[in-house]
C-alpha cells in the first residue's frame, strides 16, 4: 500500500470541530476504513478540536491543523494547534465504564475517553513550535 | 448504578432535539432541558433528529439527568440513532439514562 496523507489547517471554534470531524469522516470513508472506525474517529477529530478551542485558545480561537497519515506504521490522527499547553496525561477522566453516582462523575475528562476510545495510544508533544495530539491506530482496517 | 432508580412520576413531557448535538449547541439543548424539568416530570428527549453527539452533548444529557434527579423527577431517552447509540454504548451512559426504541415506546412505558 502506499502511503496516504490528507492535511487540513484552518482556525479553531466550536463550529469549525464540527467541520473538520466530518472532513476527516469523509476521507477516511474513501480510504474505505469500516464505518464502525469511521464513526469513532470522527468523534475523536471533534473532540481533539473542541479540545484546542477549549483549553489551547481557551475559548478563543487561533490556527488548528488536522493531518492524517496512513502508512505501514498505522494510521495517525493529529491535531495540532499553538495554543496553551493542554497535556492529557493531567485530566481527571470519569470512571470507565460510568459507574457510582453522577454527582460524583468529575465535569471533564469523557471527551479524552472518547478520544482514546477510536485508536490504540495517545501521545502529546508540546514545544515553541505549538502543540501536538496524535493518536494511532495500529490497523485502522480491523 | 444502574435503571433500578427509577423514580415515579406524575406526568411526562417530551422534547426532540435535532442536529448535532455537540459542543456547538450543546449549552443551548442543556439550558432548554432544564427548563423543562420540575418536581414529578418524566422528561422524554426524543433523539430520532440527532445523527451526531459528542462528550458536551453526553454532558448535556447527564446534567439534566442530574437536575431531574435533584427534583424527584427523571430524564429517558428514545429514537436514538446508532451513531449516537454507539456512543452512549460506548461511555455506559445507556446504562445510566434508559433508552426506548421510539417516542410511542416512551409513553407507553408504565413510569407512573
Amino acid at each position: 500500500m502506499s502511503d496516504r496523507h490528507f492535511s487540513l489547517a484552518g482556525r479553531a471554534s466550536l463550529l469549525s470541530a464540527r467541520e473538520f470531524a466530518l472532513v476527516a469522516g469523509q476521507v477516511l470513508r474513501a480510504w474505505c476504513l469500516p464505518e464502525r472506525r469511521v464513526l469513532g474517529l470522527e468523534l475523536a477529530v471533534a473532540e481533539m478540536a473542541t479540545n484546542v478551542c477549549r483549553h489551547g485558545y481557551v475559548g478563543g480561537s487561533g490556527p488548528i491543523r488536522l493531518d492524517l497519515t496512513w502508512n505501514d506504521d498505522g494510521l495517525r490522527v493529529a491535531v495540532a494547534d499553538q495554543g496553551r499547553r493542554f497535556d492529557p496525561a493531567t485530566v481527571t477522566c470519569p470512571p470507565e465504564p460510568l459507574s457510582g453516582e453522577p454527582e460524583t462523575w468529575p465535569d471533564s475528562g469523557l471527551g479524552l475517553l472518547l478520544i482514546r476510545a477510536a485508536g490504540d495510544g495517545l501521545d502529546y508533544a508540546s514545544d515553541a513550535d505549538g502543540n501536538v495530539l496524535c493518536l494511532h491506530l495500529r490497523d485502522p482496517l480491523a | 448504578m444502574d435503571h433500578q432508580h427509577r423514580v415515579v412520576c406524575a406526568r411526562d413531557e417530551v422534547v426532540s432535539l435535532d442536529g448535532p448535538l455537540d459542543a456547538a449547541c450543546a449549552d443551548a439543548a442543556r439550558d432548554r432541558l432544564h427548563r423543562l424539568l420540575a418536581p414529578g416530570v418524566r422528561l422524554v428527549v426524543d433523539l430520532s433528529g440527532v445523527g451526531f453527539i459528542d462528550s458536551a452533548g453526553l454532558w448535556a444529557l447527564v446534567s439534566a439527568f442530574k437536575r431531574a434527579r435533584a427534583v424527584t423527577g427523571d430524564v429517558v431517552l428514545c429514537g436514538v440513532r446508532p451513531a449516537v447509540r454507539a456512543v452512549l454504548e460506548l461511555t455506559s451512559l445507556d446504562r445510566v439514562l434508559e433508552v426506548f426504541a421510539d417516542r410511542e415506546a416512551a409513553l407507553s412505558h408504565a413510569a407512573r
